[in-house]
């Protein structure tokens, strides 16, 4: 229980840091990076010994779900707080966030400190309110609070994206960014306003004491409102005119809305490759481990809410498969090393949207922490490669950084294997889970959700070819053939500050496969497949008893029978497993050996010519950034215009003219007053003539 | 056989709105004087006409001071439009127009 | 040789409608008021001596020859001696305002700086202002 009592601190260290060094961080040696430091150390800590907590082997209860802060305290409505929520799912979240940011702050050191950059103070505030407020997010019990920190996540996005503001690509790529995902976080408003208001309450689970359920959650509530037709609580439904299951769906695809921009799914994809302006540690915590991890993590949350609701679970397989695709074909043409690793965020991004959406929990939350792991390292190791070249990106400058190299070089390739799904490394495990489960699950579910999840499970497959072809052209032409330019030939060394993060996440990328490996728990019968069994939880009582969170309820009550989501085995389980497996190994090999037939030699030269048209289409980018850019301007931009003219010209014309009047007429009454007494006089006389005329009719004098 | 009231009361008013016009139409101040004067005579009129209606002679007695006062007033305009004339030489009503807006 | 008399028409004579519309409205009012016949003065009475009496509040009886019949009227005494005092006030303030002050002070809208007092008209003048 003691490590639930500390839990806020978790929260607050980061921030504390950030107050550190945003006022006293140009006094301190480092520019506030210790703080920094210690603060992610002491969560990590922190972190650890909540995850031991939840696993049972400390304190008396394995989760935790309680407010601690009231900001508005609602009289028979709505009352606004703060809350912590911490079971299986937000303790691993916990433990990769802290350890991710412990990591970076250390890289930062390498990165930023010894590369004598200036402002450091600022930079070091931004990543501890980044800490804080992603953390924040992990543990927020409620809707309301995890929009609050969702939002100020998208700050810190901001203001570290644009760190070199006195460029012009950054501060540009700041408020591309933030505009983005701000647009998406619009639907994600109304979606939270829709369910506050339809709910009376956005918690994710319910708070009990000593048993009784005190205040329920959301997702309870639909549940019982789809499963058993207690919709009385919800007024809602009768003002909207909708069934309850397919206004639930609305509202998760408003909320999606919000998880599309963060998570950078398409269309709001455009983002992300732009934000690698900012420094590459802060690409690595945010846009490639973390702060993307918000969108999937919030839907892995609220898990129990979009079950319910096989609309919502098809649109999220179909937009991840689809995005897993269609970053993985621009991912292909790039020549900054930094940019093929965006488009890579963005595609297995779409990996975990796709297993959310065809009924794989688990694979997604396997994923998440595999490609946290993965794609931090493999940041962090460009990042590397950019000092020692001296923030040159182009890959088609460097080259023969393998010997030169050689620890850069061992770990970026362990990330790689991972990134490209090559067994026995963490991606394989993770990515072909996923994949295996979008294929059973479209194979053996009912309805629509079969055929779009088999769409969702080709675009994916597919995919897996591109990734390797692109991670392998990336390793050639970064690290192997013959350097191409001087300072490749003659590389800046990176200190122990960057070579340490890089060698422990070197090693968690090739290991943390191994906790759930799945086809070998299978095929050996060994219980192995320890993710599973965490977020499975104990069979009877404890957290999912508490919660109503959890694999049981999710796969089996609510995926099962409510959405229609079955897995089907066309050739038994086994067999299906080995199959689905083979086949996303031997695409991925054989993206692996193309690329290295490709640009495997000592002097590669540039195939994308080849492609013709589809080159110009694919650099590009599909023409995205110009299609938004349209939107912007040529058609919000006049629509603003109008209403802008509408407000200036109707609104405030009407109140000029109201004043206008008065101004008007006051100009022509005050010529009365010509100061000739004749003309009073005359006045008077009129008016008593017409006082004794009216009196003369009322009083009968006539 | 008296003249009824009513024939004293219209004189009266003749009197009166002779004197009105003359207050509304009149350029000149000395005229515009004359014709309150006109007013006031016309008001005394009315008293004596009254005082005859009623019998009583207290109507009369009104009327004389009510010429006492009209003089008192004619001596006080004359002054003021002796002003007048020193501030904007001419006696002219018309002209004497600062006072607007 | 004068010419006949014209009538005056300097200044627009239609704000004298004003006046006519209010003479009509009193003769409709008046002429259709039903007064009662009116009580007259009785015969041989001695109306200006009962003037006096009621103007001094003195007994009317005490002022009447034989044969004179005195009417009542109420007593007036302070009425006329204000109106004494109202009469020397108006008199005062005439003579303050006719009055010239000091060296020149009465200006006028840019006249009599120094030495056109003579041309002054109203005055009959005597030359350059101050007291005389």
């Amino acid at each position: 229980m003691a490590a639930f009592t500390y839990a806020p601190a978790i929260v607050l260290l980061p921030f504390v840091s950030f107050l550190v060094a945003l006022f006293a961080g140009d006094r301190m040696p480092k520019g506030g990076a210790l703080a920094g430091i210690a603060a992610t150390g002491g969560s990590l800590l922190l972190s650890i010994w909540v995850t031991l907590t939840v696993a049972g082997f400390t304190g008396s209860s394995t989760s935790y779900n309680e407010f601690v802060y009231t900001w508005v305290a609602g009289v028979d409505s709505i009352a606004l707080r703060f809350g912590l929520l911490l079971d299986p799912l937000s303790a691993l979240m916990l433990l990769i966030v802290t350890l991710i940011s412990f990591l970076v702050h250390i890289f930062s050191l390498g990165y930023m400190n010894d590369e004598g950059e200036t402002g450091l103070p600022r930079y070091y505030a931004g990543l501890g309110l980044f800490t804080a407020s992603m953390l924040g997010f992990v543990v927020a019990n409620n809707l309301l609070m995890a929009f609050t920190f969702f939002e100020l996540v998208g700050l810190c996005s901001y203001l570290l994206i644009g760190f070199w503001f006195r460029e012009d690509g950054p501060p540009s790529a700041a408020k591309k960014a933030f505009l983005v995902t701000r647009f998406g976080d619009y639907f994600f408003l109304i979606g939270v306003v829709g369910i506050l208001a339809t709910f009376g309450t956005g918690l994710f689970a319910p708070i009990r004491e000593g048993g009784d359920v005190v205040a329920q959650s959301f997702p309870a509530l639909a549940e019982q409102a789809v499963v058993n037709g207690a919709t009385e609580g919800i007024a809602m439904l009768d003002t909207i005119g909708m069934g309850a299951q397919a206004w639930f769906t609305v509202l998760g695809v408003l909320v999606l809305g919000g998880v599309i921009g963060k998570s950078a799914q398409f269309p709001l994809h455009t983002w992300l490759p732009d934000a690698m302006e900012g420094p590459t540690p802060v690409s690595a915590l945010i846009h490639a481990a973390t702060m993307v991890a918000a969108g999937v993590y919030l839907v892995a949350r609220m898990y129990g809410f979009y079950a319910i609701s096989p609309t919502a679970l098809a649109i999220i397989a179909l937009v991840g498969g689809f995005t897993a695709l269609f970053a993985a074909t621009m991912g292909v043409v790039k020549q900054e090393i930094k940019q093929v690793l965006a488009y890579s965020t963005i595609s297995q991004y779409g990996y975990m949207m796709l297993a959310l959406g065809s009924g794989g929990y688990v694979a997604a939350v396997f994923h998440l922490t595999t490609h946290a792991v993965f794609k931090a390292l493999l940041f962090l190791g460009a990042g590397s490669v950019i000092i020692a070249m001296h923030h040159n990106e182009n890959m088609w400058d460097m080259g023969g950084l393998k010997e030169r190299m050689p620890v850069t070089y061992w770990t970026f390739l362990s990330g790689s294997l991972a990134l490209a799904g090559i067994v026995p490394f963490a991606g394989f495990w993770s990515k072909d889970e996923v994949l295996y489960e979008a294929l059973i699950h479209g194979l053996g579910s009912s309805g629509g959700l079969g055929p779009a999840y088999l769409v969702a499970y080709a675009m994916g497959l597919l995919a897996v070819f591109m990734t390797g072809f692109y991670t392998f052209r990336m390793v050639y032409l970064t690290f192997h053939g013959e350097p191409r330019s001087d300072i490749a030939r003659d590389p800046v060394e990176v200190g122990w500050n960057v070579k340490g993060p890089l060698s422990v996440l070197g090693v968690l990328a090739a290991t943390v496969g191994l906790i759930n490996m799945k086809p070998v728990a299978e095929l050996t019968g060994a219980h192995i497949d320890f993710l599973h069994a965490w977020l499975h939880g104990p069979d009877e009582g404890g957290w999912p008893a508490q919660l109503g969170t959890g694999l049981v309820r999710y796969e089996e009550t609510l995926l099962h029978d409510v959405a229609g989501v079955s897995a089907g085995y066309p050739l038994g389980e086994i067999g299906t497993l080995l199959a689905s497996a083979l086949l996303s190994l031997a695409l991925a090999v054989a993206g692996v050996l193309v690329a290295r037939s490709l640009y495997g030699g000592a002097e590669p030269v540039e195939h994308t010519d080849k492609l013709g048209n589809a080159k110009t289409l694919l650099m590009h980018n599909y023409y995205q950034d110009e299609y938004q850019v349209w939107l912007a301007t040529g058609f919000t931009y006049p629509v603003a215009r109008a209403m802008d003219k509408f407000d200036q010209g109707v609104v405030d014309g009407v109140v000029n003219g109201v004043s206008s009047v008065s101004l008007f007429g006051s100009s022509r009454i005050r010529k009365i007053q010509s100061g000739v007494v004749s003309n009073y006089a005359t006045l008077l006389t009129l008016g008593l003539v017409l006082l004794l005329v009216v009196f003369g009719i009322s009083g009968g004098w006539f | 056989m008296a003249i009824p009231a009513e024939y004293y009361l219209l004189l009266s008013a003749a009197v009166f709105c002779i004197g009105l016009f003359g207050v509304l139409t009149r350029r000149n101040a000395l005229i515009f004087l004359m014709s309150v004067e006109l007013m006031l005579n016309a008001a005394n009129i009315n008293f004596v006409a009254f005082s005859l209606q009623h019998g009583n002679l207290t109507g009369q007695v009104f009327a004389l001071f009510g010429m006492a006062i009209a003089a008192a007033e004619v001596a006080v305009g004359i002054g003021i439009i002796l002003v007048l004339y020193r501030n904007f030489t001419d006696v002219d009503v018309t002209k004497a127009t600062t006072m607007r807006w | 040789m004068t010419t006949k008399p014209r009538l005056n028409t300097d200044g627009s004579l239609v704000a004298g409608l004003a006046a006519v519309a209010l003479f009509a409205v009193l003769a409709v009012v008046f002429l259709g008021a039903g007064f009662p016949a009116p009580a007259g003065f009785p015969e041989g009475a001695a109306i200006t001596k009962s003037l006096g009496a009621a103007m001094f509040d003195i007994a009317p009886g005490q002022l009447m020859d034989e044969g004179e019949a005195a009417i009542p009227a109420e007593g007036f005494l302070i009425a006329f001696l204000l109106i004494g005092v109202l009469l020397d006030a108006a008199l005062d303030g005439a003579l303050m305002l006719a009055k010239r002050e000091e060296s020149g002070e009465n200006v006028g809208l840019g006249s009599q700086s120094d030495d056109n007092d003579a041309t002054v008209a109203a005055d009959g003048g005597t030359d350059a202002g101050g007291d005389d």
